[in-house]
């Protein structure tokens, strides 16, 4: 890790966790017969020396400087510059994060129908700093919209939430 | 021939039909626009609704979804970045920085003019060739197959310009996605982890709504912003600019347009692969470009739009003259046909010619009434961008999420969206192109069952992708693909040190 410099670490994590569920899908591909395993196989293998390229292109040395330039025609420090740095701190992605999981596990207890308009409302509310009324209408405009469209038009029947079959 | 389009047109030509060609070209705009609902649903949803109906009816009604789909999935593509259609996908390259940089009322005049020219080529490519096109398509078996696939790939990672080494990491990666669930040849269920909702394999739908919708809700969510950088100097531009640009770049149409047609016919590879081969080559074509493709370039919009709309008319080839669906759109069209009592192949083309013309006009007037549509509303919907993210993110995540759930009533779909979003938005921070990922989970499947047919045809023999002629034209259109981000840079430099020696 020495060898990269602080501002790409983040992605050699992220190439590093790619390589770990490569290496895990080839494991569990030997696990089929020779027929089932043998296009997954290659592609597994095919991906690991690309894998290890880009790990090579995040280091500042003479190779990953050759294989940026072959495969980008750019220096990897010119590749730095045309990165977008808005900052992410880690803490707020995970809020995100955290917010669209609640509303699948919303969805996933009380169905679509109810969680949609708590949701609407709460995230304008809380994160956007809207008014309750303001809130209130496009909470209500976006449930009227998918009610009429996925209910009344297309007769879809939407999840209505594992606490409705609990409660038979 | 001439007769067969008089009796297309006369079937068209009453009020009924325009009001069924309309209906199904506001349904197509609307599937199109939402991020996630797509044709193919808009198609099948429909489907009860022909049952009463003369079979040129459901023709119409269908034809005028299909054609109307594309168009409608540029304005999201454009306006949100989100594209409404997998298709419109590379619109979004150029089309979503123009409408940043306020110009959404031009891209939006340039994707639909570029969609209706593009679908009328495709439709009349669709009428001149095919007495020619079976020769064509049959020229294509498993290892050809296989080929196309694997330059389709390379040629779209080469496309995503100086990430081509993360455009392969990424394909690969959809690749091994797409192995997940049942394996048709064998019966067996790979890679499913024992949970019983991933054992068909993971839904293309769902995890295009979580790659694409939900992960740009999320990076918006944690960038903060609006959609449009700076919504004070957002300045909708004249709609006509959009389409003076069209004409103004014509072979760009054009060079899309045949893409579009011609990919559309080969069965399964299908629209994406059309827009953003048209796309690539675009780039490719353009070495020197006024503004940088990636930063709001027109005829990065030009392109794609003129190949999905073309790929309507090419993917309907296969279809009707050998049963053989060119897309998922259309292999849901084929159960129209059938539950209609149309039998594809010959017989329709030669006994029930007329049919095929009400096809051919009802595809024409609907893409262009549905051109016609997204121009006159272009300047509202443009609007969009100026709607605060706090309340874009909220609205569009749920309504993407039920996109998600609708077509299989399945809410494991929406658990998958989800994760789909967080691969999507993690590729999105570290600059890894969602693209390649989206178009090798799409062709995984076709991809490994024509290897394998191979491997079975030719018993295991690998040498046969290096004696078939086609399929060697294939490896060498690849392999040039590959290194030519190297042999770019080596003619920009020659031509550098030229002009540096002329001014000397």
């Amino acid at each position: 890790m020495s060898m990269i410099p602080e501002q790409r670490r983040p992605t050699a994590w992220f190439l590093i966790s790619v390589l770990a569920v490569i290496i895990l899908f080839i494991v569990i591909s030997y696990s089929y017969a020779p027929n089932d395993r043998m296009f997954p196989l290659m592609v597994g293998y095919a991906a690991i020396p690309l894998i290890l390229l880009d790990l090579l292109t995040l280091t500042n040395t003479k190779a990953g400087e050759r294989i940026s330039l072959f495969f980008s025609a750019k220096t990897p420090q010119q590749v730095d510059e045309g990165v977008d740095k808005t900052e992410r701190p880690v803490g707020r992605e995970l809020m995100v994060f955290i917010w669209m999981g609640l509303l699948v596990l919303g969805i996933y207890l009380a169905g679509f129908l109810p969680v949609t308009p708590v949701f609407v409302f709460c995230w304008m509310k809380l994160r956007g700093g809207y008014t309750v009324r303001q809130s209130l209408y496009s909470a209500f405009a976006t449930l009227a919209f998918i009610y009429v469209l996925f209910e009344v038009v297309l007769q879809y029947e939407l999840y209505p939430g594992i606490f409705l079959y609990w409660w038979g | 021939m001439f007769d067969s389009l008089i009796a297309g047109i006369i079937n068209l030509a009453s009020f009924n039909s325009i009001l069924l060609l309309m209906a199904g070209s506001a349904v197509g705009l609307l599937f199109g626009a939402i991020p996630g609902l797509g044709g193919t649903t808009a198609v099948a949803l429909m489907i009860p609704l022909t049952f009463g109906m003369e079979p040129f009816q459901a023709i119409i009604l269908m034809g005028g979804i299909m054609a109307a789909t594309s168009t409608g999935g540029s304005v999201s593509a454009i306006l949100l970045n989100t594209p409404g259609i997998a298709p419109n996908a590379a619109t979004t390259f150029d089309g979503y920085p123009l409408a940043q940089q306020g110009k959404a009322g031009m891209a939006i005049g340039a994707g639909a003019t570029a969609s209706a020219l593009g679908g009328v080529i495709g439709v009349i490519s669709l009428v001149a060739v095919i007495p020619i096109m079976k020769e064509i398509v049959l020229l294509f078996t498993p290892p050809e197959f296989f080929m196309l696939a694997i330059f389709g790939l390379c040629a779209i990672a080469v496309s995503s310009g100086d990430r081509l080494l993360q455009g392969l990491i990424t394909a690969v990666i959809g690749l091994v996605v797409g192995f997940v669930g049942l394996y048709d040849i064998t019966g067996t269920v790979r890679y499913s982890m024992g949970i019983p909702l991933l054992e068909d394999g993971i839904k293309l739908v769902p995890a295009l709504i979580g790659l694409f919708a939900i992960s740009e809700m999320i990076n918006l969510a944690v960038k903060g912003g609006s959609i449009a950088e700076d919504t004070s100097t957002i300045a909708i531009t004249r709609v006509s600019d959009g389409i003076k640009a069209v004409f103004k770049n014509w072979s760009t149409m054009l060079v899309g347009s045949g893409y579009g047609t011609f990919i559309g016919a080969v069965p399964g590879v299908g629209g994406t692969v059309a827009a953003f081969l048209s796309y690539s080559t675009q780039v490719q074509r353009d070495p020197d470009p006024d503004i940088e493709y990636g930063k709001g370039n027109i005829k990065g919009v030009i392109a794609p739009e003129s190949a999905n709309n073309a790929k309507d008319g090419g993917s309907l080839i296969p279809t009707l003259a050998f049963g053989i669906p060119g897309s998922a759109e259309t292999a849901v069209f084929l159960g129209v046909l059938v539950l209609h009592g149309i039998e594809p192949g010959q017989k329709l083309l030669v006994e029930n010619e007329p049919l095929v013309f009400t096809l051919v006009v009802a595809l024409t007037v609907s893409v262009v009434f549905a051109t016609l549509v997204v121009l006159v509303l272009a300047k509202y919907m443009a609007m969009l961008t100026m709607v605060s993210v706090n309340v874009l993110i909220p609205t569009v995540s749920v309504i993407a999420l039920v996109g998600a759930y609708a077509l299989h009533t399945e809410i494991g779909d929406v658990v998958i969206a989800l994760i789909f979003a967080i691969i999507g938005y993690f590729m999105i921070r570290f600059n890894y192109p969602r693209v390649t990922f989206t178009i090798a989970l799409v062709l995984g499947a076709l991809t490994e069952l024509n290897f394998d047919q191979t491997m079975q045809i030719y018993d295991g023999d690998m040498s046969v992708f290096l004696t078939r002629w086609l399929s060697v034209t294939l490896l060498i259109l690849t392999v040039l693909s590959l290194g030519f981000p190297s042999f770019r840079k080596k003619v920009r430099e020659r031509n550098r040190r030229r002009e540096a020696e002329a001014e000397k």
